[in-house]
């Protein structure tokens, strides 16, 4: 269920008041319930991924805890994580490792006839794996760390897997700031059905508004690319950018109201991403808990060992793991690109941390800002070409025409465009106030409640006049 | 050596590898109060620390500083 | 909270009933012709259907053929549904004398665009009681939605300033719904293989089009089913025709197939695109029909 349709508002308002009619202690058997009905409606059979991992992983980090060796607890800790990799690969990237092995085996085949794959299989992903694994595994490292006690009660600890505002994007919640919240239930507050329900429009608003409509046009230029100028595909690229924003942020506010009307506090993901000076400041505003889930368990494991490599353990750190980021979000060579091209940027910002510093001294800051905030978002735009192409080569044809700038612009479709650039005007002016003006005249915030009020009725009644109803699927649902 | 003169050598190293002069270090002084203290420039510094004070640190303990005083804490145990 | 709702519902009627006035008031574009194919049209001759309809018959040739009146009611990326539900909108403010219908390849497959496409319908809504079964075919929530005065023009706002100026320069109100075209092909046909895949059929299409059926022969209406020019050749039998053909001939209705006709299979010059042909090939092809149903009309 994507949560911008009638059927997922019928069950959540269903759920929620269920959830307060209940008894505090029972509400986390509540959770697990309608978490396995809304894993369920999608898929029924798979159910089985997510509730072995949870019970794996639960067993295994407290066996981990109760280990009478070092080395008893870290078979365990490696058995464990093997599982949870293994279920990944398994499903997401068995394809991808038997086409390429296939491939490179066809480039050394002698003969004419060239083999298929014979091993390709046609199963789906089970829902939100890359999201519930990567939690399960983060959960499994603080155990091994010994920064966190091992989750006793096997119930909480499925109710943090199967929590359904996060099962299908995310965020990539860590296990010690979801449990204690699970045992802190508090009885209904009016706050959290407030400040949830205003995240959710909001939410649903850049989804249904802006991602939604970009996309009509986005789609209509990249499915049919070949027959398109490098102008319009240098627009559309643009636009995907914000596409891609309004998307994924858009659904993130969708599940973290949800989640707070819920009573739960789940991490922030986004935090204005697009008025990043760098791409290192990028990273660190967009995808919140994914990136610090890289940089918790991987970089920074990573960047130490290596260290003795000086300024190059920074290179490698960055390149490996923004290459694994890429290649998490599908099995792809796209993607593998697209997180290389993260690495690579990152490193020469490294490198040139004072120069840059250095020069940032002689100009005004605002020319800084501007300069840094369009380069940052252009290349992230850039590399978002690799993302959403199905092969390199398709992705390769289209920056060619872009750098080119061969032919004319192309309108598309005009009534679609304008509306496009008005959208993406409103949501860029809401967050660039917040970003540079926050301590002037608020809207969503203000004291007066009429004020309030006549923003999210302003938000609500774009959504009426402007939202896209018809379609609009979420573009990270494989993950 | 106590805590006073570890930090009276950490100030220049920090001044050094995060490029800025005007560092102050207490013991309750993290990341979040120096701008050019991140995650990259983390490495850096331990980096130097070691070669400083001739220590080698486990992963563990780098992983585990919260601030400079776990960082002191960490040093110590190494040189004494 | 509820002042926040109360807020909501004044805006919601506020701008939903500036959207009607404007909306009701276009003078240009899609939406216009849409609402006078509703409300407006009184000819004797209709020509329904999709963009075939819309681009391959001309209304003016037809009177000159046949001396009555016509009016091109053709829409883009509509089906059955849509034309069944424009019927009864139209019969209910008078009865024509002769309708063509434009029945496509794949007329009867399960499509979601054909219902996405009804929302064109939305804004008529209160007024029209007797398009609300299509309207509500939408979804099982529609008429939820239509609760909100504001959703009947949802996505419409920039077309309807538009439609309020003269912005819109394609279909001149002279054409009588006729949108021209003036592309030419160049090359021979290909080759297309109409019985695969095998797509589903929707069996709401099949009776909405027994439905048109019914109504013309009830009020006497003189009713063609046409399958136009189409420039490509085909081995196989398209599903969605061959039904339609069937309870076409049950009820005594003629279904005029003009796509294996020789002359356009050899004319890429008369065709814009593989499916629809251009101005000349749609004189031609106007021409042709007008001749064929006015030895028809007169025979009975």
């Amino acid at each position: 269920m994507i949560f911008n349709s009638v059927a997922f508002i019928l069950f959540f308002v269903v759920t929620l008041l269920l959830y307060y009619c209940l008894p505090l202690k029972y509400r986390w058997w509540w959770i697990i319930a309608t978490g396995v009905f809304f894993y369920c409606y999608a898929n029924p059979v798979y159910i089985i991924v997510p509730l072995f991992i949870a019970t794996v992983t639960y067993i295994a980090a407290l066996q981990m805890q109760k280990a009478a060796t070092e080395k008893k607890a870290t078979s365990i800790y490696l058995l464990a994580i093997i599982t949870n990799i293994g279920l990944l690969v398994f499903f997401k990237y068995t394809n991808f490792f038997t086409n390429t092995f296939i491939d490179v085996f066809n480039l050394f085949n002698s003969s004419n006839v060239k083999v298929s794959n014979p091993f390709l299989l046609n199963i789906a992903a089970p829902l939100g794996i890359s999201y519930i694994t990567f939690q399960a595994i983060g959960y499994l490292i603080e155990i091994k760390k010994g920064n966190h006690e091992a989750e006793k009660h096997l119930g909480h600890f499925t109710a943090y897997l199967l929590f359904f505002p996060k099962i299908i994007a995310g965020p990539v919640e860590r296990a010690h700031n979801f449990l204690p919240q699970l045992k802190a239930i508090k009885p209904l507050q009016y706050d959290d059905i407030s400040i949830g329900i205003k995240q959710f429009i909001w939410g649903l608003f850049k989804k249904l508004v802006v991602a939604d409509r970009l996309s009509i046009y986005v789609n209509a230029v990249y499915n049919n690319y070949e027959h398109h100028s490098g102008i319009t595909l240098l627009v559309t690229a643009i636009f995907y950018l914000f596409q891609m924003y309004a998307d994924f942020s858009g659904y993130t506010d969708m599940a973290l109201g949800l989640a707070r009307m819920m009573g739960f506090n789940l991490t922030q993901n986004f935090n204005r991403p697009l008025f990043a000076k760098s791409i290192t400041e990028f990273w660190r505003k967009w995808h919140i808990s994914l990136s610090t889930w890289f940089a918790d368990y991987f970089y920074n494991p990573i960047a130490i060992k290596k260290r003795d490599w000086g300024k190059w353990s920074i290179v490698y750190a960055s390149f490996t793991t923004f290459i694994v980021l890429g290649f998490w979000h599908g099995a792809n060579w796209t993607f593998i690109i697209f997180g290389a091209m993260h690495g690579l940027l990152l490193s020469i910002e490294f490198f040139t941390r004072k120069s840059r510093k250095d020069f940032r001294k002689k100009i005004p800051a605002w020319f800084n800002s501007i300069t840094g905030i369009a380069f940052t978002c252009g290349y992230f735009a850039l590399s978002l070409i690799f993302f959403r192409a199905d092969t390199v080569t398709e992705a390769l044809n289209i920056l060619r025409k872009i750098i080119t700038l061969e032919g004319r612009f192309f309108l598309v479709d005009p009534p679609t465009l304008l509306l496009s650039l008005v959208v993406i005007g409103i949501m860029y002016l809401i967050e660039f106030k917040k970003e540079f003006f926050n301590s002037a005249f608020t809207f969503s915030e203000n004291n007066n409640w009429l004020v309030r009020s006549l923003f999210y009725s302003f938000l609500l009644i774009m959504i009426l006049l402007t939202g896209v109803f018809d379609g609009g699927q979420f573009i990270y649902f494989q993950f | 050596m106590d805590t006073d003169q570890l930090i009276e050598q950490l100030i220049p190293i920090f001044k050094d590898v995060l490029d800025n002069d005007d560092i102050k270090l207490t013991a309750q002084t993290t990341a979040e109060d120096i701008e050019e203290w991140d995650s990259l420039s983390h490495i850096e510094l331990t980096v130097a620390i070691e070669r400083h004070f001739k220590i080698r640190f486990a992963a563990k303990e780098i992983q585990n500083w919260k601030n400079v005083g776990d960082l002191l804490d960490s040093i110590s145990l190494k040189i004494n | 909270m509820c002042a926040f709702l109360l807020i909501v519902i004044f805006f919601d009627l506020v701008i939903g009933k500036v959207m009607a006035h404007f909306y009701f008031k276009q003078i240009s574009g899609w939406e216009y012709f849409t609402r006078y194919a509703i409300e407006e049209t009184k000819a004797d001759l209709l020509i329904f259907g999709a963009s075939r309809a819309q681009k391959q018959h001309i209304p003016a040739i037809f009177e000159d053929s046949t001396n009555i009146d016509s009016y091109n009611v053709g829409k883009d990326d509509v089906s059955i549904l849509y034309s069944y539900a424009l019927l009864k909108s139209v019969l209910k403010r008078y009865t024509p004398k002769v309708i063509i219908l434009d029945f496509e390849n794949k007329g009867f497959v399960q499509s979601a665009v054909s219902y996405e496409v009804l929302s064109c319908l939305l804004p008529f809504y209160k007024t029209h009681p007797e398009l609300k079964e299509t309207i509500e075919m939408r979804s099982p929530f529609e008429k939820y939605k239509l609760l909100s005065s504001i959703y009947p023009y949802n996505s419409l706002i920039i077309k309807i300033i538009a439609g309020n100026t003269t912005f819109y320069t394609k279909g001149k109100k002279e054409d009588k719904g006729y949108i021209p075209l003036d592309g030419k092909l160049n090359r021979s046909p290909y080759v297309v293989n109409l019985s695969t895949p095998n797509f589903e059929i929707d069996s709401v299409k099949v009776e909405q089009y027994q439905l048109f059926i019914n109504d013309c022969k009830k009020r006497n209406i003189k009713l063609f089913i046409v399958r136009s020019p189409y420039y490509f050749k085909t081995i196989g039998l398209d599903s969605s025709i061959s039904l339609a053909k069937t309870i076409a001939a049950k009820n005594n209705i003629d279904f005029l197939d003009y796509s294996t006709n020789e002359l356009f299979l050899k004319s890429p010059q008369l065709f814009n695109d593989t499916i629809h042909v251009n101005t000349t090939g749609a004189t031609i092809f106007s021409a042709m029909l007008a001749s064929d149903i006015k030895k028809r009309l007169a025979n009975k």
